[in-house]
């Protein structure tokens, strides 16, 4: 068989990466809208003192599945999406480095997603937090939710699911951040130093080094923790004296990384956005680029900050022990200052790209000033830990992240699906959007300030906190509202939107392998096997087989 | 909207700070500790800086997207000329000095150490869902609640049974961590009376939200008061008079509770918090509800429903038993 005789690459088969990125983006919508519902459902039962629209167990449930959700299947993917869409081809290559690689990190991440939400069909999901506590985790704690199938031959639990389908993410996301990292330095055509790629490019640069670093430290603990729960070892288990803040360190040494891996994407496309809509190249280019490596560097050192055990210190500890996020901050604060500068003298034209790429600087100042006043506040007192931790992180993720992946949705939407979203409705998206991220998330700074702590169900009547909590309620449904006109937008405009003039077909249908797909599943089966039984396990591992071999057949065409 | 006059309310804590625990009973910005006090000043020191640095990048945005949006015949950009960036950058780096430098400048350093020659030693420990206070020099047992004198050394010890737990009392600005082996100590001395309430702030289950409890900072002949009613034992029952009350305890002891509460003299369970003196209390369920009649007799039937995921089961009691154990309980003063 040769090559010209060969289907081209079907949904399933392609190793292309602008399909690739339309499945990445397709992926990211639906797990968001998922997540979304998650948190409308959290926020219905805190609007109002003593509620019980929500029994506490499925409120924590939801609470650990939004979280998870909205990081790890919703904007992760995003990230990957932009990245596959654009910077293959504006670094002069056609695919990236490991398209095969591309391709069977997408399908895990997919298989991955199914597997962590195929708790809520079994019996109820984790409600150990998206941090996953290991007291809610360990074993005598959370065998009271257990699920029998097949006359007790599988015993599953909501925390299995939540464990290893979060495992198989992050090997995904491993993967997919070594794609990323090897296309930057090895795929750019000739003549294109790295000191010369565009800030999406070099953001995609920095990004997957800190994604190489934080994601397999996060698959080691989800093993290590899946190996205390199925075969009894003593890595975190509390009742065998291990130190519980054991697992904390560790998931700190992925967690605070993975906070700048989610800016940072967003970052890069927020510069190509505003120096397209400003008219001009962007300005302070290498101030820009030096400040987000030196971001890249600040996560990687920066774990000792927010997770040491409360031990007693106040403000001295935390000018001791922050240097790494001081350092984010003055790097954040001098690319802010270089985008008002690009800005200052341009020509700007307001379309909805820029809408969002201009409310992400607002929002991401405000997000990083919360932050700040947050590391002043003694880690042993105060409201660090309460609501007010919780306003500083959606603003980070919801107006930071989120904002700069709507940026790059609506100015990349061409190189998807060859046509621009509506301009009318993208601002309207806009508007009912950035407020909705206010009226949500400033309430919950002041909440914190007012005394309300995080992960409640329920709180008292009289502590004066319903007020702010019903505002904070109907932000956020204003906010699905925004997000509702998107998903409008984005099914009219695949369809019948204006076709964009200067995108370039795709490149010929490059022939492609069901091998990753099959490598992928059999991977998913495989790591099931602890939950299901050894007859996955088995046909797993066989899957595995049959698809690395295809895969390989496959390219010696 | 209520809500309007709450972000009023929080807006104006700089110099109001008794009209924000007014509203907010809850909040860490109002502390009755002298150490805590100079951390919320630290803060307030810091917040006008912040709030400025947050203004000055929303007007600058504001300004240059105004002042050079495209209009048609607006003309094309010229390219940006390095003078630019510099002028733009010095404020950032002004900013960032501010940032760092402010918090240093305020706070004029630690306040004295609390003595701790002779602190009243008490000791929280976290349950599933609940606190257990101990005064191990004093001899006393309680739950929910906790005293202690004002303007005296206190040494509060942080310890949790089964699982971790976290104990946060926002008045005296400490939070501390406790789990299974592992304990933690606060010295302070708080310097006003009143009633303060605290929770657990670790995700420990269920009913996290759930475990909550109260501080008392009396004046110190109060504290004493207290103190020496909680060493004495359940007042006796006189079979002569009280029958719902002589009924009750007859109930307590051959319903389940025995197995669980301990009542000094009476019963000796562990499992659930100690019941010698439950009427001393104003809350009960962990602190979550007002200790009244209609409440103990709705616990006492509806325990789960009211703490989702309770170890105490609701009790299968008819209207008699139900009533004679109220008027027991709340007679264990």
């Amino acid at each position: 068989m040769n090559s010209t005789t060969r289907r081209p690459a079907g949904t399933f088969s392609t190793t292309e990466p602008r399909r690739l990125a339309r499945l990445y983006l397709t992926a990211a919508g639906v797990w968001f809208v998922l997540g979304g519902i998650e948190a409308l459902a959290l926020r219905l039962q805190l609007a109002r003192p003593g509620s019980h629209v929500l029994g506490a167990d499925l409120y924590h449930q939801l609470l650990t599945m939004h979280a998870t959700t909205m990081v790890f299947l919703a904007l992760l993917p995003c990230a990957m999406a932009m990245f596959l869409a654009v910077v293959p081809a504006a670094i002069g290559s056609d695919r990236t480095a490991f398209p095969r690689l591309g391709a069977f990190a997408l399908w895990l991440h997919i298989s991955g997603g199914v597997l962590l939400n195929l708790g809520w069909c079994f019996g109820g999901s984790s409600t150990a937090g998206g941090f996953g506590y290991p007291s809610l985790t360990a074993i005598t704690y959370a065998a009271r939710n257990e699920f029998e199938l097949l006359n007790d031959l599988i015993r599953v639990n909501g925390v299995d699911f939540w464990a290893t389908g979060l495992g198989l993410i992050t090997l995904s996301c491993a993967a997919a951040a070594l794609d990323a990292l090897m296309t930057v330095l090895l795929r750019r055509r000739a003549g294109l130093r790295l000191a010369a790629l565009p800030p999406f490019a070099w953001t995609t640069l920095v990004t997957s080094a800190l994604a190489l670093i934080a994601f397999p430290l996060m698959l080691a603990a989800l093993t290590m923790l899946q190996f205390d729960r199925l075969t009894g070892t003593h890595f975190f288990l509390p009742e065998s004296g291990v130190d519980p803040a054991r697992w904390g360190r560790l998931f700190a040494l992925y967690g605070h990384p993975q906070v700048y891996l989610l800016m940072l994407p967003a970052m890069g496309i927020v510069s190509e956005v505003l120096a397209a809509h400003a008219g001009r190249r962007l300005h302070g280019g290498g101030v820009i680029a030096a400040s987000v490596l030196l971001i890249g560097v600040a996560g990687a050192a920066a774990w000792l900050g927010p997770l040491l055990p409360a031990v007693g210190g106040g403000v001295a500890w935390n000018g001791v022990l922050a240097p790494g996020g001081w350092l984010a901050a003055l790097s954040a604060t001098a690319i802010v200052f270089s985008w008002l500068a690009g800005l200052w003298g341009g020509r700007i034209e307001l379309r909805a790209a820029m809408l969002f790429a201009l409310g992400f600087v607002a929002l991401f100042v405000l997000g990083g000033l919360s932050g700040a006043l947050g590391a002043l506040m003694p880690a042993d007192g105060g409201p660090v830990g309460t609501s007010f931790g919780v306003g500083h992180l959606h603003y980070m993720l919801v107006g930071g992240s989120l904002m700069g992946f709507f940026a790059g949705t609506y100015h990349w939407f061409p190189k998807f699906t060859g046509r621009a979203l509506d301009e009318r409705l993208g601002r309207v998206h806009f508007g009912l959007a950035f407020v909705g991220v206010h009226a949500s998330f400033l309430p919950m700074l002041l909440l914190g300030l007012a005394g309300m702590p995080r992960q409640v169900y329920t709180y008292g009547p009289d502590l004066g906190l319903a007020g702010m909590n019903l505002v904070a309620t109907l932000g956020s449904f204003l906010f699905a509202l925004a997000t509702l006109v998107f998903l409008v937008n984005v099914i009219r405009s695949t369809r019948g939107g204006r076709p964009s003039p200067a995108v370039p077909d795709e490149s010929p249908q490059a022939p492609g392998s069901h091998g990753p797909l099959l490598a992928a599943l059999g991977v998913a089966l495989l790591a099931s096997g602890s939950l299901f039984g050894w007859f996955m396990g088995v046909a797993g591992a066989m899957l595995l087989g049959i698809g690395t071999w295809r895969t390989a057949a496959d390219a010696r065409v | 909207m209520s809500s309007v006059r709450d972000v009023v309310m929080i807006g104006a804590w700089l110099n109001a700070s008794a009209f924000v625990r007014r509203e907010f009973p809850q909040t860490p910005l109002d502390p009755i500790v002298a150490a805590a006090r100079l951390d919320v000043r630290t803060l307030a020191a810091a917040a006008p800086t912040l709030l400025a640095a947050f203004v000055v990048v929303q007007v600058l945005l504001l300004v240059t997207v105004v002042r050079f949006r495209a209009r048609p015949g607006s003309p094309l950009p010229a390219p940006g000329s390095p003078a630019t960036a510099l002028w733009m950058l010095a404020p950032a780096i002004l900013i960032a000095l501010v940032l760092a430098v402010a918090p240093v400048l305020v706070a004029p350093g630690r306040s004295p150490a609390v003595s701790p020659s002779d602190p009243v030693r008490v000791t929280a420990i976290g349950h599933q869902w609940w606190w257990e206070f101990r005064y191990p020099q004093l001899g006393i047992v309680t739950a929910g609640e906790m005293h202690v004198p004002a303007g005296r050394a206190v040494m509060l010890t942080v310890e949790a049974a089964d699982m971790q737990h976290a104990l946060w009392v926002p008045a005296l600005g400490v939070r501390r961590d406790a789990g299974p082996g592992r304990s933690s100590q606060f010295l302070f001395s708080a310097d006003t009376t009143g009633v303060f309430p605290g929770m657990c702030v670790q995700l420990c289950g269920t009913s996290h939200a759930n475990m909550r409890m109260k501080l008392f900072v009396d004046a110190p002949q109060d504290f004493a008061e207290w103190a020496s009613a909680q060493r004495m034992t359940a007042a006796p029952c006189d079979s002569t008079d009280e029958s719902p009350r002589l009924e009750g305890r007859a109930v307590f002891v051959e319903q389940p509770c025995s197995g669980c509460h301990t009542i000094a003299g009476l019963t000796t369970g562990v499992i659930g918090p100690d019941l010698t003196h439950f009427a001393s209390r104003t809350t009960l369920g962990g602190a979550v509800y007002d200790r009244t009649d209609a409440m103990l007799a709705d616990w006492l039937r509806h325990a789960p429903e009211m703490k989702p995921g309770s170890t105490m089961p609701a009790l299968k009691l008819d209207d008699r038993q139900v009533r004679a154990l109220v008027a027991y309980l709340q007679s264990l003063r």
